[in-house]
């Protein structure tokens, strides 16, 4: 590919940006559990799990593809 | 929140999915064997706002392989990466993991292996009793869970670890911890991430 002009520099500040930006968000949330009670902010936790395992769910696919994501597969144990 | 003792904490949590799916396979796993959840579903279940596919768990052998297997069988699950029993086992003897998830799906999965390393084996001789609604749940020492994410590294691995420290400081075991992180060589990223 040609012309491709990619600025490491810039693309690690904004790692950084977004991975301090991650840690703030855990603080305001540590916050936000401490001070409410165990129903409250669980129920805004299910509504999120249960919403990203139904996305997961919905992805097709396969057992073997799966494994092969993560690197398993049958093939492991017999390599 | 509630600090029993130091070993059992109570939560009055809403379950989510992966709650459930994390108690009704324990309540088979306890009939069978010793074991411990340790890594991402501690934060978790204690609030992280984030979901696992996976729930990584230590199990002291297992008293009879064969009717654990029947059981998942019976009961709906599967073990996703191998048909045979007899080979299942051997995975876990040569220290490798099996995964087990409800029939037909693979995930939430849990990721089940014979401890290897000391730490694993401390994660099963300490462990801590987190009490939900529906069941309990038995996970590894915050305290070496906290250093243990610091140690592995990744970005999803430190904000864990921040989470769990900062929402459970004040119950931590300071001298334990600093013994894990001196340990496990995560000073810097304890005093960088985690301070």
């Amino acid at each position: 590919m040609k012309g491709l002009k990619i600025d490491l520099a810039e693309l690690r500040k904004d790692q950084e940006r977004n991975f301090a930006e991650r840690l703030k968000f855990i603080d305001s949330w540590v916050d936000y559990i401490k001070v409410h009670s165990d129903k409250e902010w669980s129920e805004q936790q299910r509504m999120l799990i249960d919403s990203q395992i139904a996305n997961a769910r919905q992805s097709r696919i396969t057992k073997e593809q799966y494994l092969e994501m993560k690197g398993e597969r049958l093939a492991k144990r017999r390599a | 929140m509630e600090f029993v003792s130091a070993h059992t904490i109570k939560l009055d949590k809403v379950e989510n999915e992966l709650d459930r799916f994390v108690l009704d396979f324990v309540r088979i796993l306890e009939r069978h064997a010793k074991y411990v959840i340790v890594s991402g579903y501690v934060a978790i279940l204690f609030g992280r706002n984030r979901a696992s596919e996976d729930v990584d768990a230590f199990v002291a052998d297992f008293q009879d392989f064969p009717a654990f297997v029947a059981e998942l069988h019976d009961q709906g699950y599967w073990i996703l990466n191998e048909d045979s029993q007899q080979e299942a086992y051997r995975m876990l003897t040569d220290g490798l993991a099996i995964r087990i998830a409800k029939q037909g799906k693979w995930q939430p999965n849990f990721e089940i292996k014979f401890p290897k390393r000391d730490t694993d084996f401390y994660s099963l001789e300490h462990r801590v009793e987190v009490k939900l609604a529906s069941g309990s749940v038995l996970v590894g020492s915050l305290e070496l869970n906290i250093a243990f994410k610091l140690f592995l590294g990744s970005g999803k691995d430190i904000e864990d670890a921040r989470f769990l420290y900062r929402l459970l400081r004040e119950r931590l075991d300071a001298a334990k911890l600093g013994y894990f992180i001196g340990q496990l060589g995560v000073k810097k990223a304890y005093e960088e991430y985690l301070l």
